[in-house]
């Protein structure tokens, strides 16, 4: 084109037209400055023609770059440090910071203060305990400043020049504490004196879970031991004479629990009483007599006899084989009792330990003159059998708080109630472990035991001496199982097979009558926790 | 429930139990709903167990947390 006939403009495409913005389209290195350049110029620009003047100028202050790039203030701050930093470097290390040092004055550095205006006067202390060696040393005789501050009130500054003084001791005797009052050792409850530590100490009781009552945690209470209470010495004969078959008591020692009663019967045909040192005291020895075990127990001849015993206890009627061999037994019984509690005087647990160790005696004795070889054979042969069953399988018979002794659930029975609950629990692995069982029966037991405490409770109130459904239906509510939205019916439906369904249903409308006004009244309690 | 054929419960035990706890005669049909009321406990206890042992991160239903929610069914199951 001929408005471009430039060399610089050479490089460019020929077919631009020059109409068009040709201001804009100049080569940076063009002579002529366009308008705009002075609008966007920057300083590093060195294309505008300004800036070729300022590239000759650059370094040079008050140049018009100057007023154009004014140090921000960052870079001020910047300058400054490096500044700073330059003459830190080139400064004596001393005399660096000194004129902080006013503001930095504090305890340490008045005691380092101190401590160089007196180091070429005083010499440092060589030990502080040991007081005889220094008792020379340079420090004690001349008075230094040092060791008049660190000595006691008792050595008076004006006599400091004076003659050698003994050293004051700096630190607390350690062996001789004789005359110090204050500083006693403690008075440890061990009788160990060369021990110095006092390690925590905690009873164990050596029973299993079994033998423990429920509400406690691992110590036996007196319900488990029905005949510490004064009353059961004296409901004991009337039993004795109703001669229940399913009471195999050869516990002649009336007033003690079941392990105990082992021991006894064990002992008794022995004709030798081991010494219970004061048992009355239950807390403390009954542990030790449970921790008692039989030695000559083997395992198969245990096994062999559990069968008979769970034999006998699953039995419907209940009846024993044993119960007849005591039956000619118990008519002594009675006379045992009378003579036990002639001996005794009085049911009190707590202060007769040696009358209850003669009248241990003597009815021992008695029961070795009374009875005859034929029945004792029977009761050692059942003894020996109660407690080898009771051991593996955690005492198949158990005494109640009334002096009742009453069989354990069946496991297999616990266990598939408690399969049937699992369930419906929600977990993955619904098998229950042997221990797991252990510990389900054990709540089984306690369970029953609360149950029938209750249910006497109200069937007492009722003045009534037969548990009756109603009872129960009482106490289910009281559970809060039976409410406002749950009936006996509809949980038996529930959990309940039909059989028994039906047997629940089939007893006579009376109760279920009573039942429903009550279950009427008490709509307003809504705690329903059965599912 | 209990197959049939089978003994749903071992009634005369748990009639014996229950006379021994409480020195009280039972009438006849009391026990199916003692048992009923003991079916109950133990699904309660069963489900505390398994939420205890779930949060503690077993997977079986645990001996330890039967017996730590054992004062509590029972407990609930004061009358």
């Amino acid at each position: 084109m001929a408005t471009t006939p430039t060399a610089n403009n050479g490089s460019r495409p020929t077919d631009r037209t020059p109409s068009r913005t040709p201001a804009n389209r100049l080569p940076a290195t063009s002579a002529e400055p366009p308008s705009s350049r002075r609008v966007i110029h920057t300083p590093l620009d060195r294309t505008a023609p300004r800036d070729l003047l300022n590239s000759l100028r650059r370094g040079t202050p008050g140049s018009a770059r100057r007023l154009n790039n004014a140090p921000t203030p960052h870079a001020k701050a910047a300058r400054r440090a490096l500044n700073d930093r330059r003459t830190a470097m080139f400064t004596p290390g001393k005399k660096r910071r000194q004129s902080l040092m006013g503001q930095r004055e504090d305890a340490m550095q008045l005691l380092k203060n101190l401590g160089r205006a007196l180091a070429p006067t005083s010499q440092p202390i060589s030990s502080s305990s040991s007081s005889g060696s220094s008792a020379s040393s340079p420090a004690t005789r001349r008075p230094s400043i040092r060791s008049r501050m660190s000595a006691t009130i008792d050595y008076d500054d004006e006599f400091d020049d004076d003659a050698p003084l003994p050293r004051p001791r700096l630190s607390l005797p350690i062996d001789n504490d004789d005359d110090d009052e204050d500083l006693q050792r403690p008075e440890l409850s061990q009788l160990d004196p060369d021990q110095t530590v006092e390690l925590p100490r905690r009873f164990l009781p050596p029973q299993r879970d079994s033998e423990m009552p429920r509400m406690s945690l691992g110590s036996l209470h007196g319900g488990d031991f029905p005949n510490h209470d004064p009353t059961g010495e004296v409901d004991m004969p009337s039993e004795f004479s109703e001669g229940a078959p399913d009471r195999d008591r050869t516990n002649l020692s009336f007033d003690r629990g079941t392990v105990e009663g082992d021991l006894t019967r064990r002992s008794s045909f022995d004709l030798q009483m081991p010494d219970f040192p004061d048992f009355p005291d239950e807390r403390e020895d009954d542990a030790p007599a449970l921790q008692f075990d039989s030695p000559e127990r083997s395992p198969s001849q245990a096994r062999s006899l559990l069968e008979v015993t769970a034999g006998d206890v699953m039995d419907a009627g209940g009846e024993t084989e044993v119960a007849p061999a005591f039956d000619d037994f118990g008519s002594d019984r009675g006379e045992i009792e009378d003579f036990s509690s002639s001996d005794e005087g009085g049911p009190g647990a707590d202060d007769g330990t040696d009358d209850r160790g003669a009248a241990f005696d003597d009815i021992d004795h008695t029961v070795g003159d009374i009875a005859d070889v034929t029945a004792l054979s029977t009761v050692a042969a059942d003894s020996e059998r109660t407690e080898r069953t009771k051991q593996p399988l955690k005492k198949r018979k158990r005494i109640s708080r009334h002096g009742i002794e009453y069989p354990s659930l069946p496991s297999t029975f616990v266990k598939r109630v408690a399969q049937n609950a699992l369930q419906n629990s929600g977990l993955s692995n619904t098998r229950i472990s042997a221990d797991t069982l252990a510990a389900l029966e054990q709540a089984s037991d306690w369970f029953f035991e609360q149950l029938g405490d209750d249910l006497e409770a109200y069937a007492g109130h009722a003045k009534r001496k037969t548990i009756e459904e109603s009872d129960v239906v009482t106490l289910m509510r009281r559970q809060r199982q039976v409410g406002s939205n749950s009936t006996v019916f509809s949980l038996a439906q529930k959990h309940l097979p039909r059989e028994l369904l039906q047997e629940l249903r089939m007893p006579p409308p009376q109760p279920v009558k009573r039942r429903q006004p009550k279950r009427a009244r008490d709509e307003d309690d809504n705690g329903e926790e059965a599912t | 429930m209990a197959l049939v054929g089978k003994k749903p419960y071992p009634k005369a035990t748990v009639k014996k139990i229950i006379k021994a706890h409480s020195n009280l005669n039972i009438k006849k049909n009391a026990d199916v709903t003692v048992y009923l009321d003991y079916v109950l406990f133990m699904e309660s206890l069963v489900t505390e167990a398994a939420i205890h042992s779930k949060q503690s991160g077993e997977r079986a239903l645990a001996a330890r947390s039967v017996k730590k929610v054992t004062r509590d069914t029972l407990s609930k199951f004061k009358g």
